[in-house]
Formats: C-alpha cells, structure tokens, sequence
C-alpha cells in the first residue's frame, strides 16, 4: 500500500507544483486555465531543478520544501477562480464517457511499474543516476544525457517520492491538459464541439496513449506546443504584455523538453512580430521579451552541453563541433536509420503509422487516415492558424519518422480535421465514435501488427500494486531481471560494458552500452578486434626514402570515398631499418579526431586511431619530433576494412617522401583476447554484459580462459563476466 | 518577474546570478580538449601460454569439455559417457606443435538412427580443409583416424575439427541426431 501512495502523492505534488507555478506566472494575465497554468508551471519548474540539479542539491528535502513553498505562495497570491466547470460544459455526455473510460485504461497503464523500451532505459534510467548524484554529473558515454531533459526534471521531482511510475503518471498529467487545452481552444476559437472532437481524436489515438502512460515525453511535448498555440491566440485578441513570459517559456520549453521543437521559437516570433507589424505597432520590446524567455528555457541546455561534451546541441552536429563524445559516423547511421528505420519505401508511411504500427513503433489510428480532409478547414480564418501550426511543428518528422513524432502535429490536425467536418451533421460524431472504437485495444489487436507499440491490456492489480512491482516486472520483463543481476553482482560504483540496452532505471550501476557514446565504441572494436579478422591490423604499408633530416613528418590520405574510414592500428618511424624509440618530446596530430593519436602509438594491436568519418582528401596523422631526427622509412599498420584508402607522405614543406607505399603483411600476436580486456580494463571497466544474440557470445563463453573472464551470472541469456 | 512589459533591473540581475552560478558551477568540471598529444605508455605483448584449457584431444565425459564444443554437439553428457552431435559436429583443440598429429573420431552410431537414415557418408575437414570422407553402413562403435599434414595445424591458436554428416535422424520432437560421440581431437 506505501508504494502506491508514494507513486500518487509524487505524481500530485508535481502536478500540484506546476499548477501553482503557472498560476504565479500567469497571475498578471487574466488567464485562469487550467491547463495553461500546469504546462506554464512545468516549463518553470523545470529550469528551477535544472538549476538544482547543476548546484547538485537535488535532495528530496530541498525538492520538497521547494514544491511546498510554490504551492503556498499560489495559494496565497493568486485568485482562485477557474474556468473548469466551463470547460466541461462544452463536452457532450457520451464524451466524457469515452474520455473516462480512455482515462482509466491510460492510468491503469502508468500505474503499472515502468517497463516501455525508453523508459526503462535512459528516460528514466537517467533520472534515476541525477537524483542519486543529487544533480548532474558528467556523464559522456550516454547520448541521450546530452538531449534536452526539460520532462526528465519533472520526472525527478515525482522519482524522489514515487519512483517510476509517479514519473510515468506526470506524463499522463501532460495528455490530460492537452486535452483541456484543445478544449479550451476550441471554444476561444468559436467551435466548442470541434475543440472537443479534437481533444477526443489526441486522447484516443493508440500511440498517444501508449507514449503518455510511459515515462517518455511526446506527449509532454504536444501540450507545450498546443499550449503556445493556444496562449498566441489569447494574446492575439487583447495583446496583452503580461502573456508575453508565458509565451516565452512555453516556446523555449518546447526545444527544452526536444530538440525537435526549435522551431516553437520562430513561431512564436513571427506569429506576434506579424502581428503587431500588420497593426503599426511597436515590434522590439514584445519580440525581445519573448526571445529572452525562450532563451531562458534552451540557453541552459546548451551550455550544459558546450561544457560536459564540447557540442551544444550534442549528440547532433558533431562535424561542426568536432569532439571524442560523439562520432560523427555514429551521428550519419543513427540519422539515416531515423529517416528509414527498416522501411523499404517511405510510401509504407501513412499505413504503418496508422493501421500496422510495427515498423515504426505504434500508430495513431486509421481514422488519421482522413487527415487530408482536414485542408478543408484552410477556408475559415481558425483553420487556416491550426493548419499552419499543424504543417510546421510536422516538418521535422522526416528527420525521425517514429509514429511518435507525429504527436506533436496531431492535435493541429485533429482540429483541422474537426473544423472541416463540424459543418456536415453527424459525420464529426460519426468519425470521433468510429476513431474511439478503433482505438480500444481490444479491438485495435484485430487490425493492427501483433507486435505494434501500444497499450494491450489493463493492468490493475499492478496498478494498485497487489501485484508486487518485483513480481510483475520479472514475468513481464527479461531486462529487468538482468538490472537487478548487476545490482546484486556487480558493487557499488563499479561500472559495466554492455553490447545491448539494459534497463538502467533499475540498476545503480553504471552501464556503458556499446554504441551509445564515443568511448563506448571504442571500447566495442576492442573487444570485437580479436574476433573479426577485419579489425586486426593485417596490413602494413611502408613509405621509403633517402635517408634524410626531418622535424615533421605528415601521413595524409588523398582518397574521397564511402563508406570506409580510415584508421591507423600503429604508425612506426624507422632508421636505416631500426625503428625510432617513441621519446616523450615527441608532439602527435590527427585530424580529424585528434584526441585519438595516441591509439596509433600506443604498440597495441588492439586499439587504433580512426577518423570516425568517411574518406576525404586532407586527413592525417603528424609527428613532430620536438627536434631534427634522420630518419628513412615510416610504416602504418592497418586494418582490411578501408580498401579504398590512399596515402602519401610528406615532410613539414609539404614535400613527398618517397613514392607509393609498400605493401606487406602483418602477423597478429598471441593472446589478443586476453589483451582486448587489458585495454578494457584500462579504461577502469571490471564487469561485461554479453547477451546470447550478442557477435562473439559464444567465444566468450567457450574461451573465457583465453580471454581472462569469469561468469558472474546468467540471466535470460545475458551472461555477467567479471574482466579478470 | 517582468509584469506589464517591464523589467525590473534589479530582478533581472537576481535571476541572471541565479542562473549563472549553477552554469558556473558545471563549468568547473569542464575540461579543454587538447590539440597534440605526447607517445602514450608502450603496451607490452603478452607471453606465456594461453591459458585456454584446451588440449590435443579430449572425451565427452572429461572436464572442461565445454570449451572444446564449437557447433552441433549436445551440452548433455548421456549415461556419463557420450554426447549426441547434430549434423556438423565442429570442435577445436591446441596442439603443442604441428607434425606428427593425427586427427581421431571415437564415436558409436545407433542403428534407429541408420534405419531412418540409411547409410551415412561422413566427411572430416581440419581447419576447412577436407581431409577425407568415410561411408558407414553397419550399426556400432566406429573409429575414425587419419594422419593430417603439418601444415593443415595451428600451434598458436587452436585448430577447428568438422565431421559433417550427410543425413541425420529427425525425432517426433523435432530434435536432430547424428553420432554418439565418446571422444575426438588429435593423437601422435
């Protein structure tokens, strides 16, 4: 029963938190919503544990005598009118039942304990290590703590007192004051019985009721941009200053909460600088409060991540801000898999977000289908803005085309749609049962793929926890039982190397997944190395000339090409055939990826110097002597899995060494495996997670001997090996 | 907070220093990436025997078996004496040096299993190499054993064995029996 009411109470306090926040804020408007006051709030609450968490004081206390102060002061300074009952008074009878009902479903579902793919992994994974840390840490061999976690602030303050699924609950909060949103918008927009068809299409659509009983934050991202929307719109009609902050933090929240959002702050620019510049008034003062407001909201993030990762908009961007966290040709795969994901066509889109919801991970129902129609609304004056919303907070989907993605358009096209039809009697109705219906789960399962992202049955005796978490969590989960292995194996403040995702929000170790940062990848090839003769540096290629006196010298590859890289296992400077001892004076360059020299002259087979990007002209490794040296021959030794590389050497003018290198071969020595995990644990790893579909599971379970590892444990085919 | 439009000085500056001190205070932990770098520390190779417990050759029953299994070889030990093979037993072995080996089979078949299958030709192969290929008709306790070129072997990394069977036995339950397997590897 405790954990129940800790789950509740977190989720409230934040919700209650918010609401109060927003209430100060929008205290000088004339606002009284209720929604806006919670999505305003959070924005706040947000940055006010961004900044706890940067001053490393996130404490349970502080969070607690913080949220109680909010509260009193609301309570205190603001009026305590509301437009609820107003709001409800445009929803006809059987749409409240179908919002109750839906509601019920979703709140059984975020009850539940947290297991969804994210969640479970670094959403709340993350949250979990911040209010551990008491605040951030540095933390660069995770990808997804260099995102903006303007929700995952939200999700601590409930984690502190409820856990997981308090933090799943405050998700819910943000799709119940969507929908009032669109309600309340609706009615602002002269169509109530379309702001409520609206808000039923966003509530019901599968995918949103899977992401908002998640600890994910689509949704979360939805209401803060319907939010905005909705907030410009009050703005329009009085033009009143006092809106202006709301309108700030509302539009700068939204990249906070997902880089996606950015283009929130361009709107809500240009929507008021048009505006006011259509009626002669003065532009500077409302543009500049907004901008400062929103830049309130990013500015944090990133700076956090100018600091930690050398990349403010870490892990994007990287060849424009070049650094060892993020590699660039992770970022070129991981972007090209998010604008195909395993689609054959894109012309699959509209059917697989839709009806089949497994390629990309969910649907929104086959009633969206009809979207189109929802270009008729371009005739009236409030759809021609709902559209327009609609259309731009679309247009970065291309870049990840999840079905989620499309959750932050779907209210403007749910209204759209519903403006269109509202003219035709009964076909609004007809359309919203027909979306209702299709959307329950127990009727979706007769359409959709069996494997689709959604919500499939209703968990109520977890919810209420009658069902244990421990006991529902290991039927339901395999990861899960893997978290707690590492926590029971592996001790405090160990960290651990896993090929695959594991549940982080359940371990208090720390897991460095193999293709989730920089290190990570590099800690990947060495252990693959001494399993895939394509890593192993087999090749050696030597440049020859008279001998000569040299300062510099430069190994530069001429070759444009895709998809090799170019890497350098060891690079050998020899005399008269004896080769130079590497002195401490000696000054090493790369570029790209300079921080990486050292793997090229290191004597290791195992480790190498890569440009982590495609072939181009320009790219090399420099060795500064630090004083004149006579030397005749440089060697590289590299790996057979850059064909397509070209070479040449030069000295410090520029002038060529020798002609085209000579190529022969090299023997590998013994005991690489045992090697690979030396290299391994010098990067201070003791512990390896290697699942049974991992490449090599069974090398390391047959030659555990050869490589120098214990297993630890076995659980569901993931095996703990403690590096020896 | 900025009501009406206007700011007021001195709460700007009280929520600029707000911000900044917990900006300054991850600043702390910020680290400049550097653009040479010195030669690291040299690794040295690694000497002495790889301690992989594998030997020339081993019985089904013996420990550390397990480490010889490559493919196709039932984990099971039945009747504390042999393991059932599936279609490609494969198995590998370190040798101390690489002449005078000869590669040995001990293996029983089951006459259920050549009722179903009829005669089995059973290839051997020594590090991908074919080394010969045996037909078997009658039921029993077979022994296969063949002298193999030194340079078919490895001596520093462990050298692969494949008996690859024409045909195998196919159970009710799915299950895939070849050869009853009592011991294999490399003898002198």
């Amino acid at each position: 029963m405790r954990p129940l009411l800790y789950m509740v109470f977190g989720a409230a306090f934040t919700g209650a938190v918010c609401v109060s926040a927003g209430r100060l804020i929008l205290r000088p408007s004339r606002v009284r919503d209720h929604s806006l006051s919670f999505l305003t709030g959070a924005a706040a609450v947000s940055m006010a544990i961004f900044a706890l968490a940067a001053m490393q004081i996130m404490l349970k206390g502080v969070l607690l005598a913080a949220g109680l102060l909010t509260i009193a002061a609301a309570y205190r300074f603001t009026p305590s009118d509301s437009t609820a009952g107003e709001t409800q008074s445009t929803i006809p009878l059987w749409m409240k039942a179908l919002f109750g009902a839906f509601f019920v479903l979703y709140l059984a579902n975020a009850m539940a304990p947290e297991m969804s793919p994210d969640g479970s992994t670094y959403h709340l994974g993350l949250v979990a290590r911040y209010y551990r840390d008491h605040g951030f840490s540095r933390i660069t061999t995770n990808i997804y703590a260099n995102l903006s976690q303007g929700v995952e602030m939200l999700f601590v303050l409930a984690f502190a007192f409820g856990k997981h699924s308090a933090a799943a609950l405050v998700h819910l909060e943000f799709l119940v004051a969507l929908a009032a949103a669109i309600i309340a918008c609706g009615r602002q927009l002269g169509h109530p019985r379309s702001g409520a068809a609206a808000a039923l299409l966003v509530f019901a659509a599968p995918i949103v009721g899977m992401d908002a009983s998640s600890a994910y934050n689509d949704v979360a991202l939805s209401a803060v941009l319907f939010g905005l929307f909705y907030l410009l719109r009050l703005w329009s009609v009085d033009r009143s200053a006092t809106l202006l902050i709301p309108i700030g933090l509302l539009a700068g929240f939204g990249y906070g909460i997902k880089y996606t959002a950015f283009l929130a702050v361009p709107y809500a620019l240009g929507v008021i600088g048009w505006q006011l510049w259509r009626d002669r008034k003065p532009l500077l003062r409302p543009l500049v409060t907004v901008a400062a407001m929103a830049c309130l909201m990013i500015a944090p993030w990133m700076i956090k991540n100018a600091i930690v990762v050398a990349n403010p908009v870490s892990p994007f961007l990287n060849s424009v801000f070049p650094n060892p966290y993020v590699h660039v040709s992770f970022e070129r795969q991981w972007s090209e898999y998010l604008r195909h994901y395993d689609l054959t066509d894109r012309r699959q889109i509209p059917l697989e977000v839709t009806v089949r919801g497994q390629q990309l991970s969910g649907l929104v129902g086959p009633i969206f289908l009809l979207v189109p129609l929802a270009l008729l609304s371009l005739r009236r004056k409030a759809g021609r803005h709902v559209m327009l919303a609609g259309l731009l907070f679309a247009l970065p989907y291309p870049a990840n085309i999840g079905t989620r993605f499309l959750i932050p358009a779907l209210p403007f096209w749910s209204l759209g749609l519903a403006l269109a039809l509202e003219s035709w009697k009964y076909a609004l109705s007809l359309v919203v049962l027909s979306h209702a219906l299709l959307s329950w789960p127990w009727v979706m399962r007769r359409y959709c793929d069996q494997y689709a992202w959604r919500l499939s049955e209703f968990p109520w005796k977890a919810a209420l926890r009658i069902t244990p978490e421990d006991t529902w969590l290991t039927l339901h989960s395999q990861s899960y039982s893997v978290a707690k292995m590492l926590d029971a194996k592996v001790p405090p403040g160990e960290r651990v190397f896993s090929f695959d995702p594991l549940m982080e929000a359940y371990t208090s170790r720390e897991v460095l997944t193999s293709m989730q940062g920089g290190e990570n990848q590099i800690l990947r090839d060495i252990l693959l190395t001494p399993l895939i003769r394509e890593f192993q540096p087999v090749r050696t290629f030597t440049f020859q000339w008279p001998l000569c006196t040299l300062r510099r010298l430069r190994l530069v590859q001429d070759a444009t090409a895709e998809p090799d890289h170019w890497s350098v296992t060891e690079a050998r400077v020899f005399r008269k055939g004896v080769e130079l001892e590497r002195a401490p004076q000696w000054r090493l360059r790369a570029s790209p990826a300079p921080w990486d020299v050292q793997s090229a002259f290191d004597n290791s087979p195992l480790t190498r110097w890569q440009s982590w990007q495609t072939l181009r002209p320009g790219m090399f490794i420099e060795i500064d002597f630090g004083r004149d040296e006579m030397v005749d021959a440089v060697s590289l030794e590299m790996s057979d899995d850059q064909g397509k590389t070209r070479l040449h050497a030069e000295a410090a003018d520029g002038a060529r060494l020798g002609d085209a290198p000579r190529e022969s071969g090299t023997l590998m020595p013994d005991r690489l495996r045992r090697s690979a995990i030396e290299e391994v644990k010098s990067h201070g790893l003791r512990y390896l997670v290697v699942s049974g579909h991992d490449y090599g599971a069974e090398d390391f379970i047959r030659k555990s001997a050869s490589w120098g590892i214990t297993q630890l444990g076995e659980s569901y085919g993931y095996r703990l090996y403690h590096l020896d | 907070m900025c009501y009406n439009g206007r700011s007021d000085p001195k709460t700007m500056n009280t929520r600029l220093a707000a911000v900044a001190f917990p900006l300054l205070s991850l600043a702390a932990g910020c680290t400049k990436i550097p653009d040479t770098y010195a030669p690291p520390v040299q690794r040295k190779p690694l000497t002495g025997q790889d301690p992989s417990g594998l030997r020339p050759f081993i019985r089904m029953n013996e420990p550390g078996v397990d480490a010889h299994l490559i493919k196709d070889v039932n984990p099971i030990l039945e009747r504390g004496v042999f393991r059932w093979t599936q279609q490609n037993p494969t198995l590998q072995f370190q040798l101390p040096s690489r002449a005078g080996w000869k590669l040995r089979f001990n293996f029983s078949l089951h006459s259920a299993v050549l009722k179903q299958t009829g005669p089995l030709t059973i290839t051997y192969f020594v590090n991908g190499r074919k080394l010969d290929e045996v037909r078997y008709e009658k039921d029993g306790e077979q022994h296969f054993e063949k002298a193999v070129p030194a340079d078919w072997l490895s001596s520093g990394s462990p050298t692969v064995v494949a008996a690859k069977l024409d045909k195998v036995m196919e159970t009710a339950d799915h299950n895939k029996l070849g050869l009853i397997l009592t011991a294999a590897g490399f003898v002198e």
